[in-house]
């Protein structure tokens, strides 16, 4: 019953999610509705989940003053700060945790994400060699996207002698072909795999032939 | 130091100098204010024009689908399409799916609407819903009854007592969505939810990265014009005529781009003279 | 101020021309308005789409009235600026008759339309304009129970390499001989339980999970959903069960982080850093984040195995890690480690769906290239092979 019961909810509830797509009436479409709504009650529950999970991991590790106890300090300090600040004072315009918010979580944030302009680099540096004719054909698209995506390069290719004047569309037009046509292409291509591969996983679900994630191992 | 043996270090080169380097120019380029020349795409045009055709007084959907994470690329191409919204006399209905990027949209208003459109009323030009919970379950929810989605307002005032809000009743009630879009909850739902299912026209922007995904998009009509990281709120500020943080930004983009280029250039001369070296031995 | 005044002339005049039929009926009759109301097709019922073409000025003000007779009282719908011409009038009550009749104020004098038919609101059983996507279904689903019977009946099926997949054994194997934890992220900074890409991850965790528990390897796996992070918990415990090690089983090790994107990508990059794990594992969808691990994993010298469905990063991952899972492959884990032949049955399925997706491209493309000729035919691929 433990392996059966959850196999028949995943059934029913994707059976019936597939006919809500399909019928639009009221009395289907209602009952859907709701389910859906119920989805993000359950999800908004489950940060509770997450929260407890913080607290006993990073309660373990001060207590039992492991390597860098110190910085689960700091984190178990952040969150119930901000949980106080924010409950006690509101969030809105003005107040201590818009402060915060502002001036702490929004700089550390943009700084996580402005390391990716880094990381490019170095990943470009090591993995764009013409290694054999693939690894050549993607090194020159990679250059002709980069060259003809920013201004700069748009603008040197008008003033390159001779072939700047004469084509002075040309970058940019190629580079626009390169994104609509190969590209696109390519996407779709993947796109509609990982699509059918996404069905036959959820079909895989819904019949019980795949009941990994209901953790009771493997499949049947 | 011979050339090999130069080359051979050029191969493994330690990464923290190619990333001094990319800050030093970076830097260096946004230090200087260098201006680069910025041509319009035709992506972005279609944006604007969808933007620009819309009578005065028709009611809009903007969403800020990011975090202060994206940020620094998202919040330019938004505060242009914002500022280009007001000036055609639209009303704007605002909201966002990501819960940490409702102050995003406090900070805009803020900058663009009470600073350089004092007149603007809150509750009859725009409007704030703020934030909810259940990503594409909302916009179903927003097309059935706008109030049930969003009983209150960010500010919770009665959605339902607002004048702007008495005639968007609907998502239906709205001429377009536009979402700038860092990820999912983000453009891609709103075309499949807002455009395949309501047929609301939807346009938008979204990080440089993610943009070569919607070019299929783009194609079939099912988006209506996209503005890509920085270089789009560049242009989308050209044609409003008010070149700001983008504009700015495209020089420090542009020279990090050719230092790219300038890398692949060294390592590949490096792999094919360290590579000679290896096979003649 | 000018558009309040003339709002409230436009109710005015409104009220005044509603309380005086005759008044009325002389408007009508000069109406240069035309005026549509119709159920919406495929809908839950309840709501009617009210089209019209009315000579307006910019400042003109229309104002849509509806009753349940055609007689009236009519009472106002909605109040619309000049320039808008259609209106979905919502919550109305299936079954009953509702007429609508559309007055445009435009400053000076008010026009009228006529009264509308009565248009009766209904739901729709069926949404017509997913007739392709049934079949679509019905042939997939098809497909799928036909091959997962031949296997059951013990056909031999063939499926391909997948170089990421054979690889999984040995970045577990070279993690063991470190004497190094093992990292596996079921999905970046933005997962949530209810994405397939991240199901379908949780599936390789549970044969990741098993060889670890075998080899006595430790294996991390940071979170970014409570539910997920619950869910990998019971897949590792129920993995190391199976593989007879109960012991191997730490539930701290499978811990919740954040469910802020950058939080949480600085999170792992320090668990990359402070405990170096000889074999990361990142499956599942993964949105900017993706180079940033990646990266830093490829720095610490780690076996980097990364699969997923979001096109715009398989090309960082493909730069940075040792093997990439692309796109549909991820889905083809569990059958492919597992080598279970009614898994792999339908893996068989979705290759044959593909056979059929592509013939249906390669129809398409042909039926609108003959469309320039026989126009006809283009109704046939935008009726039957697009849809909603």
């Amino acid at each position: 019953m433990k392996k059966t019961l959850p196999l028949i909810i995943t059934f029913l509830a994707g059976f019936y999610m597939i006919l809500a797509f399909f019928v639009p009436h009221h009395a289907v479409a209602a009952s859907a509705q709701e389910m859906q709504s119920w989805e993000i009650i359950i999800v908004a529950f489950t940060l509770v989940l997450g929260i407890g999970n913080l607290i006993q991991v990073h309660a373990a590790k001060i207590r039992q003053r492991q390597a860098g106890w110190p910085y689960s300090l700091v984190l178990l300090a952040c969150l119930v700060g901000m949980m106080i600040i924010g409950l006690g004072w509101g969030i809105n315009e003005g107040t201590a945790y818009y402060w915060l918010y502002d001036n702490v979580m929004a700089p550390l944030s943009a700084a996580m994400f402005s390391l990716l302009a880094f990381f490019i680099a170095s990943a470009a540096y090591r993995a764009f060699r013409a290694r054999n004719k693939e690894a050549t054909l993607l090194l020159v698209a990679a250059v002709i996207i980069m060259v003809g995506r920013i201004p700069l390069g748009n603008h040197l290719w008008q003033h390159l002698p001779w072939v700047g004047s004469r084509f002075p569309g040309a970058l940019e037009s190629l580079t626009q072909w390169i994104m609509d046509i190969p590209n696109a292409a390519g996407q779709r291509g993947i796109k509609i795999g990982a699509a059918l591969g996404a069905v036959s996983m959820a079909l895989r679900m819904m019949l019980g032939i795949e009941r990994s994630y209901l953790t009771t191992g493997g499949g049947s | 130091m011979g050339f090999k043996s130069l080359m051979s270090r050029l191969v493994q080169i330690d990464r923290r100098w190619i990333f001094l380097a990319m800050a030093l120019v970076v830097a260096a380029a946004l230090l200087m204010d260098l201006k680069m020349p910025v041509t319009v795409s035709q992506d972005v045009r279609r944006a604007y024009q969808l933007i620009d055709s819309l009578p005065a007084g028709t009611p809009v959907l903007f969403s800020w689908d990011y975090d202060p994470g994206s940020m620094p690329e998202l919040h330019p191409l938004a505060e242009a399409m914002l500022r280009h919204a007001m000036s055609k006399n639209l009303k704007v209905v605002m909201m966002g799916h990501w819960v940490t990027g409702i102050p995003l949209i406090e900070r805009q208003i803020a900058g663009v609407i009470r600073r350089d459109f004092p007149d603007k009323k809150y509750g009859t030009d725009y409007v704030n819903l703020g934030y909810k919970s259940g990503q594409y379950v909302v916009v179903v929810s927003m097309a059935q009854n706008i109030y049930d989605a969003f009983p209150q307002d960010y500010y919770r005032n009665r959605t339902d007592t607002l004048p702007l809000m008495r005639r968007v009743r609907s998502l239906k009630d709205l001429a377009a969505v536009v979402s700038f879009s860092a990820g999912d909850p983000g453009l891609l739902m709103w075309i499949q939810y807002a455009w395949q299912r309501f047929r609301v026209p939807v346009t938008g922007g979204c990080t440089a990265v993610s943009a070569p995904e919607f070019s299929a998009y783009l194609q079939s009509n099912q988006l209506q014009g996209l503005m890509g990281g920085m270089r789009g709120a560049a242009e989308y500020e050209i044609l409003i005529g008010r070149p700001g943080q983008a504009a700015t930004g495209m020089s420090a983009q542009s020279l990090g781009h050719f230092l790219i280029i300038a890398f692949i250039v060294i390592g590949n001369i490096a792999y094919f003279a360290t590579r000679k070296r290896k096979e003649g031995k | 101020m000018r558009t309040v005044a003339l709002l409230a002339a436009c109710l005015l005049a409104g009220a005044a021309y509603g309380g005086d039929f005759s008044a009325w009926e002389q408007a009508a009759s000069s109406s240069k308005i035309w005026l549509e109301a119709r159920d919406v097709p495929n809908d839950a019922g309840g709501e009617i789409r009210v089209s019209w073409t009315a000579p307006t000025r910019p400042e003109s003000l229309q104002r849509l009235m509806r009753a349940e007779s055609p007689d009236g009282p009519f009472s106002p719908v909605a109040e619309l600026v000049s320039g808008i011409s259609e209106y979905y009038d919502q919550g109305l009550t299936n079954g009953l008759q509702y007429y609508y009749r559309l007055e445009v104020y435009d400053g000076e004098t008010l026009t009228a339309s006529q009264v509308s038919q009565a248009v009766v609101p209904a739901g729709s059983w069926f949404n017509t304009q997913r007739w392709s996507l049934l079949a679509a279904l019905a042939a997939f689903s098809g497909l799928l129970l036909f091959f997962i019977w031949r296997a059951r009946h013990g056909a031999a099926l063939f499926v391909r390499k997948i170089a990421g997949l054979s690889a999984v054994d040995e970045a577990i194997g070279r993690a063991t001989e470190m004497g190094r934890p093992i990292l596996y992220l079921p999905s970046g900074g933005l997962s949530a339980v209810s994405d397939i890409q991240t199901l379908a991850s949780l599936v390789i965790l549970g044969r990741v999970a098993g060889k670890a528990a075998e080899y006595e390897t430790p294996l991390l796996v940071p979170c970014s959903d409570p539910l997920v992070m619950t869910l990998a918990q019971e897949i590792v415990r129920a993995s190391c069960l199976n593989a007879g090690r109960p012991d191997a089983y730490r539930a701290e090790r499978i811990r919740y982080l954040t469910n802020e994107q950058f939080a949480y990508t600085a999170g792992v990059d320090g668990m990359m850093l402070r405990e170096k794990p000889a074999a990361n594992f990142m499956i599942g969808t993964f949105y900017a984040e993706s180079l940033i691990l990646a990266e830093t994993g490829y720095a610490t010298g780690a076996i980097q195995i990364a699969g997923t469905a979001m096109i715009t990063q398989l090309p960082f991952f493909v730069a940075a890690c040792d093997y990439t899972l692309i796109g549909e492959e991820i889905y083809a884990a569990s059958a492919y480690l597992s080598q279970e032949p009614v898994l792999m049955g339908t893996i068989k399925a979705q290759d044959w769906g593909k056979a059929l997706a592509l013939g249906l491209i390669i129809l398409g493309v042909i039926l609108e290239t003959l469309a320039l000729k026989y126009p006809a035919l283009h109704f046939f691929v935008s009726r039957w092979l697009a849809s909603q």
